[in-house]
């Protein structure tokens, strides 16, 4: 049987279910929770056959970009799959950006020491050659 | 009252002259029967180098030997005042610690392994409740596009499993200057300010919470030592080969580690990783300048390691090796081959040593140190040449006649001097015992302590084990010899050799492979052998251990790579240790994270750009780009157009790369293929759930 057969969100509208069916499995891949995924699939097909669209091609392209825009209304795709936080994505891919600020206090045993890059950088002897 | 580390120089200096002085009567007294065992007494040039090469090579096995002697006896004495993990001693196990980062410097390494490995550590850290005082860091120097993504996974995993606990960092470097040391650089030069310590991990490293927060108070007690090393045991592998590589690093391993701390005490070694080091001075002097000249023996320099301790130790920082400090461990090569291709690059970075012996303010043992390192390979290539000139010698005996009665005038024949094989016989045992006595006092070292027998596999297991571990490094010997010859003769030829990744996981050998790799050895022991038997059958007998081992490369090389055969081994209680028979938590943790983290992870390219969590985790992670030049704009979106059309496989890795470097094209294709209906395009990315 297939599982389409079963599902909730597919036989409640005339959207082909190819359609809905690509809208369930991107929402189930984003561990986005099922009276989540229901509603959003709901509200979805709704506007899709309110628009009176016809072509699964067309239909299809319609339907993942309504699908975008709910998403970055209503979900965040990262929270969603890692609930851990986008902003922890955020901190780690700025450091990719060298930054004199991430240079802090040392807590060198001789006290406390400021170690800068551009300490570094002016003693070319001790530099780090890297970037 | 002296602390334990206290007054060490003397003490230090008092061992010194003891050990070279034993190294150098040993050699003395054998090149004095090497001498009466040639022919002209070491009168000709030929005989002279070869007795040259004999001293150097004596002398060499004979430091070693020592060492294991020194090591056996600090290992029956226990806990010595030089040793590291005495400041342990009366320490107060709520002592707060300081921030401590743990780097792992990766390059497209098995994801799954690296990040169980930390996974493992990081729960056992948790378990002493000093887990808020260490942070982990994942430098990343990867290039493979399946292996960048799955990184990205797996942190993202790590980080969701333990909570947002904003002490788990992952960084990709996209310009990968001077590999392992430019990556490190990069973490010192951006973050190193902010933690006292750095405890240095490689790919295969995984130490236990309590070892970790043990060399994190060895450093606080004593603030003079800069870089402390930990001896690290070989666990975790399943082959035959490196099966018998972890029996021998648990069973002499630690015979030398002890004897190398008897002798070099704060002058010791760093190899690289399994180490905390004090960042302030590793920031100031250890910065490495690249070497002037072409690679191979000019550039970047490539056994960093040693370099550093010589340098934060001409600093005036010391430099100790934990010896008898459990809990560290890394993972041996899984094969022969595997153990080669690692030699190639050691080599190369180890000859390239020989720039920097005469350096400025280096400690005396450090540089004997750089000058043991380039012994480690240069001996096998002097060894060679000893066994040549040895044909040599027998060549020109044999085609001189024996004259009884010379030109001038005597009042009796002048018969041949007799060759005198017990002196042979004593000069070839003397040197097998140099050889395989530390071996023997391995084995006697755990024989003694009833449990650890136990972890063994009994007195009768052990006592197998060690005579075929012996046995097959006799066989291996001349395989490696040769290999590591031709890795001197290459570097000072001044051909490069490549940098690779390192094999990690069980792979085995095919016979293709060992035939392409040993063959050439093989043919040159039959040709030597026939050669020699050609000269004098008798002799062939003396070189036939060297012979037969060369013959039988191949069929060892591929034998011993096997996990069937490694897994027999370990059902028969051959070559057990501790880790095998009684495993401890953290190895348990490390089985069960990478098991885990194996199902987790997706094929990586082919899920950044259709799974929408990997998608977004992915976009999320890369930088923005400010402005991309319309050439750039224009390759991307051809490459784009392929791969959608044509599948990820139609472009190559580096086109991958470029791809997964800009936002814009994995959110273009993302996008496109998620809204498709065309079956070739879903047929090269099939969507996940559909």
């Amino acid at each position: 049987m297939h599982p389409f057969e079963h599902h909730p969100t597919v036989d409640s509208s005339p959207i082909s279910p190819k359609v809905k069916l690509r809208l369930e499995a991107y929402l189930k891949a984003l561990h986005v929770p099922f009276e989540t995924r229901t509603s959003l699939v709901t509200q979805i097909t709704s506007t899709l056959a309110s628009e009176h669209r016809k072509g699964d091609a067309e239909l299809l392209e319609r339907a993942m970009a309504l699908l975008q825009q709910q998403i970055s209304t209503q979900l965040d795709p990262l929270e969603a799959a890692y609930p851990f936080g986008k902003q922890r994505c955020h901190q780690v891919r700025s450091w990719s950006t060298p930054s004199i600020h991430r240079d802090h206090m040392s807590p060198h045993d001789g006290g406390p020491k400021v170690f800068t890059r551009l300490r570094l950088l002016f003693s070319p002897e001790r530099l780090w050659h890297s970037h | 009252m002296a602390l334990a580390l206290d007054h060490w120089q003397a003490a230090a200096n008092r061992r010194r002259l003891l050990l070279f002085g034993l190294a150098f009567l040993q050699t003395w007294l054998a090149t004095h029967y090497f001498l009466k065992v040639l022919p002209a007494n070491g009168q000709t040039v030929l005989e002279a180098v070869l007795t040259g090469l004999f001293i150097i090579l004596f002398a060499w096995i004979s430091l070693g030997f020592w060492t294991a002697m020194a090591g056996f006896l600090s290992l029956l004495v226990g806990r010595h005042r030089y040793s590291a993990t005495r400041l342990l001693d009366g320490v107060d196990p709520a002592m707060p610690l300081p921030k401590t980062a743990i780097v792992t410097p990766i390059c497209n390494e098995d994801v799954a392994r690296v990040f169980a490995g930390l996974q493992a550590t990081y729960a056992s850290l948790e378990r002493t409740g000093h887990i808020d005082d260490f942070e982990f860091f994942i430098l990343s120097d990867s290039n493979d596009p399946d292996i960048w993504v799955q990184e990205e996974q797996a942190w993202a995993q790590w980080c969701d499993a333990v909570g947002d606990t904003g002490r788990i960092h992952y960084r990709l470097r996209r310009t990968r200057i001077k590999r392992k040391t430019g990556n490190l650089g990069d973490f010192c030069r951006r973050w190193g300010a902010a933690y006292r310590y750095m405890i240095v991990f490689d790919a295969d490293s995984f130490m236990s919470g309590e070892t970790l927060t043990h060399m994190v108070r060895i450093m606080e007690r004593r603030h003079e030592i800069g870089i402390l090393q930990t001896a690290p045991l070989s666990v975790n592998r399943s082959s035959l080969y490196a099966r018998i590589q972890q029996f021998g690093n648990h069973v002499y391993g630690q015979l030398f580690a002890a004897g190398l701390n008897f002798w070099q005490m704060g002058d010791g070694y760093y190899w690289g990783h399994n180490a905390i080091i004090r960042l302030a001075p590793f920031i100031e002097h250890c910065g490495l300048e690249r070497l002037s000249g072409k690679a191979p023996m000019g550039g970047e320099i490539l056994s960093h390691d040693f370099v550093e301790a010589a340098y934060i130790r001409r600093a005036g920082w010391e430099v100790w090796l934990a010896y008898d400090l459990p809990g560290s461990y890394e993972e041996p090569p899984p094969t022969l081959l595997d153990e080669l291709k690692r030699d190639r690059r050691w080599s190369q970075g180890n000859l390239q040593h020989l720039r920097l012996i005469s350096g400025w303010g280096l400690r005396p043992t450090h540089r004997i140190m750089f000058l043991y390192g380039m012994m480690a390979y240069g001996s096998s290539l002097l060894w060679l040449l000893l066994l040549a000139l040895s044909t040599a010698e027998l060549a020109t005996r044999a085609q001189e006649t024996v004259s009884y009665f010379p030109d001038h005038y005597t009042l009796f024949p002048s018969w041949p001097e007799a060759w005198r094989p017990e002196w042979v016989i004593g000069l070839t045992v003397a040197t097998a015992t140099l050889l395989f006595l530390p071996k023997i006092l391995g084995m006697i070292y755990i024989t003694f302590k009833a449990r650890a027998r136990r972890y063994y596999g009994g007195i009768m297991g052990l006592s197998l084990s060690v005579f075929l571990e012996a046995l097959l490094s006799s066989l291996l010997a001349p395989v490696r010899m040769l290999f590591h010859s031709r890795y001197v003769v290459a570097t000072l030829l001044g051909r490069e050799t490549g940098w690779g990744t390192q094999q990690r996981e069980d792979a085995q050998t095919g016979w293709g492979e060992a035939l392409y790799q040993h063959g050439p050895g093989t043919l040159l022991a039959m040709a030597w052998g026939a050669y020699i038997f050609w000269l004098d059958p008798q002799y062939l007998l003396w070189v036939s251990p060297i012979i037969i081992a060369l013959l039988l490369a191949v069929p060892v090389s591929v034998l011993t790579s096997l996990r069937s055969l490694g897994l027999l081994a370990k059902r028969l209680g051959l070559f057990l240790i501790p880790a095998e028979t009684h495993p401890d938590r953290l190895l348990e943790d490390l089985h069960r994270y990478e098991r885990d983290n194996r199902t987790l992870l997706q094929d990586g390219f082919r899920a950044a750009i259709v799974d929408p969590a990997v998608h977004a985790l992915h976009l999320s992670l890369l930088p923005k780009r400010a402005h991309v030049p319309e050439n750039t704009q224009l390759y991307l979106e051809t490459l784009r157009e392929t791969a959608l059309k044509e599948g990820p496989n139609a472009i190559s890795q580096g086109d991958q790369l470029a791809l997964l470097r800009d936002a814009d094209s994995v959110a273009w294709l993302h996008r496109r293929i998620w809204a498709s209906s065309e079956p070739e395009i879903l047929a090269h990315w099939p969507l996940p759930g559909y």
